[in-house]
């Protein structure tokens, strides 16, 4: 006798409910590249932040030198000579200092 | 049918045009890309990439105590250049903006801008002044840094310290000579800039420090080189010389204390476009030839005491001129003073004694002594231009016997100030001839290198260089040069006058007055030498340039504080 082999179709594919550690690693995934991206900004502003600023102290470096040099080029002057003389003169009123006059006396005559 | 066929003809033209073309863009394409390829790769690079040179901070030039004489400020430099400037509103803001910084005006601008692009409007622009024009960043104006050099005590040193050109190096004196070490050496900065040409903050960036040069303190002491300075001018316009030289060397060591010369050029108002700039650029201390006159005689004299041929106290009878080869040799003043000794000979300046001792010298002993002085060639101070100076010995084919005599009260022999003046070291310190200099010390971020005095030789020795200053003394005291000398202290002084050499050759009218002295007596611690050319009232160095010795002696003997002579007693302070 023979056997029969009932074929049955196949069951048609259920939908796939995505698991609950599937759907939390996915919004971990896109929460993390969100934020990466934020961070990202965020440091490239940083980042373009102080290149602006380390421009701008470099500029302020240089011109406080040029300031530096341009006061003790200032400094110098008020320290010449010719300056200090003048400024003696004018504003202290003091005059040239006296000539000394010496004469040469003979040194038997000292310990008198 | 004859119109689909002129449709065809048609379609096919356009189609060849645009094949044509298409082929004509894809072979330029090509050939951009391919053949020009470096070419605009370089291109690219030269609008992408910057190289901005870091300038170096010029070393600054100091006194001995450091007190600067030269030093560099930075300045800007402003040009208009309106070749891609496309509107007059921004021309004018432009000119407007430049008027402003620099003060200059605005119809003086413009005609400036007549002329080929950059315009230069002003240099020398204050640093803060210049900064916010640069800051705005006005199309047109061109802001360039360059450096300015101050001189906080005027003009003092001019001909010493040189100048530098608008290049910043140097071109004259010690800014020409010791260039490498006040330089510094550049940096540079290399960049990705924008479209505009600024750096881009977030591009790379890369830059090498410049070096700042190194700071020169010289061993003159401003307080000395004011005095030096204020009497030449002074004995010059008195004695309506046309030129003068002072030096003041620190006998021991050969350190130059001050050192000054005139005709010589104002820093503060350099023209270098004039041309007698040129003219008063020299260091004529160290450049000009000068026959010395009788200064020389202390020389011929210590180089008799030193072989032994004369005393101070050995006596020689001058009856008269003296016959030399067939030409009388006379005292300056014609005077004849019978039997003298070797110091009246100095004291007195006799030209007759001066040749006896040369005679008894001979010219075997005599030259070499003129060569162990350090005449004839070089001090080797350190400062390009010195002059050798010329005498001439037996060896040579045009001497002749009577150089000899003249040699001996310095005529037929050119020297420079500073061999003067160092020979004359020489002869009081001792005996030994110091290599004269210039330079302290050079302080850089590397390190401090200090010069140290060199001794060069030694030619006539302690005992020699003492009877020496006793008789150059005996000459402040009683000789010709009264007038040098300094009330309170003891000095030793020789003057000299000898004629100025004619262009026509042989010698004219015109004198050179000298003198050289030694300051205090007991311990020297300055020689000065002072040389007044060609005095219209005048024509001798004991009238003209003695008074100048003793006005630096007596100065300088106050500022370090020597105390008087013990037999010398203070009397009276009167302004």
């Amino acid at each position: 006798m023979a056997a029969s082999v009932q074929v049955h179709p196949p069951l048609p594919a259920l939908p796939r409910v995505p698991s609950l550690g599937t759907g939390l690693a996915a919004a971990a995934l896109g929460a993390a590249l969100v934020a990466g991206t934020a961070a990202l900004l965020f440091l490239t502003s940083l980042v373009a932040s102080a290149g602006y600023n380390n421009a701008r102290l470099t500029d302020e470096k240089r011109s406080l030198e040029h300031q530096t040099q341009r006061l003790e080029a200032e400094v110098a002057s008020l320290r010449s000579l010719d300056y200090v003389e003048a400024e003696a003169k004018a504003k202290l009123g003091m005059v040239g200092a006296p000539s000394h006059i010496f004469i040469q006396v003979d040194s038997r005559l000292k310990g008198r | 049918m004859p119109s689909a066929g002129i449709s065809q003809w048609r379609l096919g033209l356009v189609l060849l045009t645009f094949a044509a073309c298409t082929l004509a863009l894809v072979g330029r394409i090509g050939y951009i890309q391919v053949i020009q390829h470096r070419e605009f790769i370089q291109q690219a690079d030269e609008t992408h990439w910057a190289q901005e040179t870091i300038a170096p901070q010029r070393g600054a030039i100091k006194d001995r105590s450091g007190h600067p004489l030269a030093l560099s400020v930075a300045t800007w430099e402003i040009s208009l250049d309106f070749t891609r400037v496309p509107t007059k509103e921004l021309r004018a803001q432009a000119v407007e903006a430049a008027a402003k910084a620099t003060g200059v005006r605005r119809d003086e601008i413009e005609a400036r801008l007549n002329s080929p692009p950059p315009a230069r409007i002003a240099e020398n622009v204050d640093f803060a002044q210049g900064k916010a024009l640069a800051e705005a960043g006005l199309p047109g104006v061109v802001m360039q840094e360059r450096v300015r050099r101050t001189y906080p005590e005027g003009s003092l040193g001019a001909s010493l310290l040189g100048f530098v050109g608008r290049d910043r190096s140097g071109l004259t004196g010690l800014e020409a000579d010791f260039d490498r070490d006040l330089a510094g050496v550049p940096g540079a900065m290399v960049f990705e800039r924008d479209s505009v040409g600024n750096p881009i903050p977030l591009g790379y960036r890369s830059a090498t420090q410049a070096k700042p040069g190194g700071d020169l303190v010289l061993t003159i002491d401003r307080y000395l080189q004011r005095i030096v300075e204020r009497e030449l001018n002074a004995a010059v316009t008195r004695h309506r010389a046309e030129g003068g030289t002072i030096i003041v060397m620190e006998p021991g060591t050969g350190a130059i204390l001050a050192l000054a010369s005139r005709p010589t050029l104002d820093l503060r108002t350099l023209d270098l476009a004039d041309n007698k700039t040129v003219e008063l650029v020299r260091n004529r201390a160290i450049t000009d030839l000068y026959e010395p006159g009788s200064t020389f005689k202390v020389i011929t004299m210590a180089s008799a005491l030193n072989e032994g041929a004369v005393t101070p106290e050995m006596t020689h009878n001058d009856s008269g001129p003296v016959m030399k080869f067939g030409r009388p040799i006379d005292n300056w003043d014609r005077v004849h003073y019978g039997t003298q000794t070797m110091t009246q000979v100095l004291v007195r300046s006799n030209n007759v004694g001066a040749v006896w001792v040369a005679d008894k010298l001979g010219p075997a002993r005599f030259y070499p002594y003129v060569e162990k002085f350090g005449f004839g060639q070089p001090t080797y101070i350190g400062l390009s231009g010195e002059a050798a100076g010329f005498y001439r010995t037996p060896e040579h084919p045009m001497f002749s016997p009577i150089d000899l005599a003249t040699n001996s009260f310095g005529q037929g022999i050119t020297v420079t100030p500073l061999q003067m003046i160092t020979a004359t070291s020489a002869a009081v310190n001792g005996g030994q001839l110091m290599r004269p200099y210039i330079i302290d010390r050079i302080e850089s971020p590397e390190g401090v290198r200090r010069f140290q005095p060199v001794v060069t030789r030694r030619v006539i020795s302690e005992e020699t260089s003492r009877k020496v200053r006793d008789m150059m003394k005996v000459v402040a005291e009683e000789g010709t040069s009264k007038k040098a000398d300094v009330p309170g202290y003891y000095v030793g002084v020789k003057t000299g006058t000898a004629n100025m050499i004619a262009e026509t050759g042989g010698y004219s009218d015109a004198t050179i007055a000298s003198i050289v002295g030694f300051f205090p007596y007991q311990e020297p611690r300055a020689v000065v030498l002072a040389k007044l050319d060609h005095p219209k009232d005048s024509p001798f160095g004991s009238q003209v340039a003695a008074p100048v010795f003793a006005a630096i002696a007596r100065e300088a003997l106050v500022y370090w504080r020597v105390p008087p002579s013990q037999n010398a007693l203070a009397y009276a302070n009167r302004p």
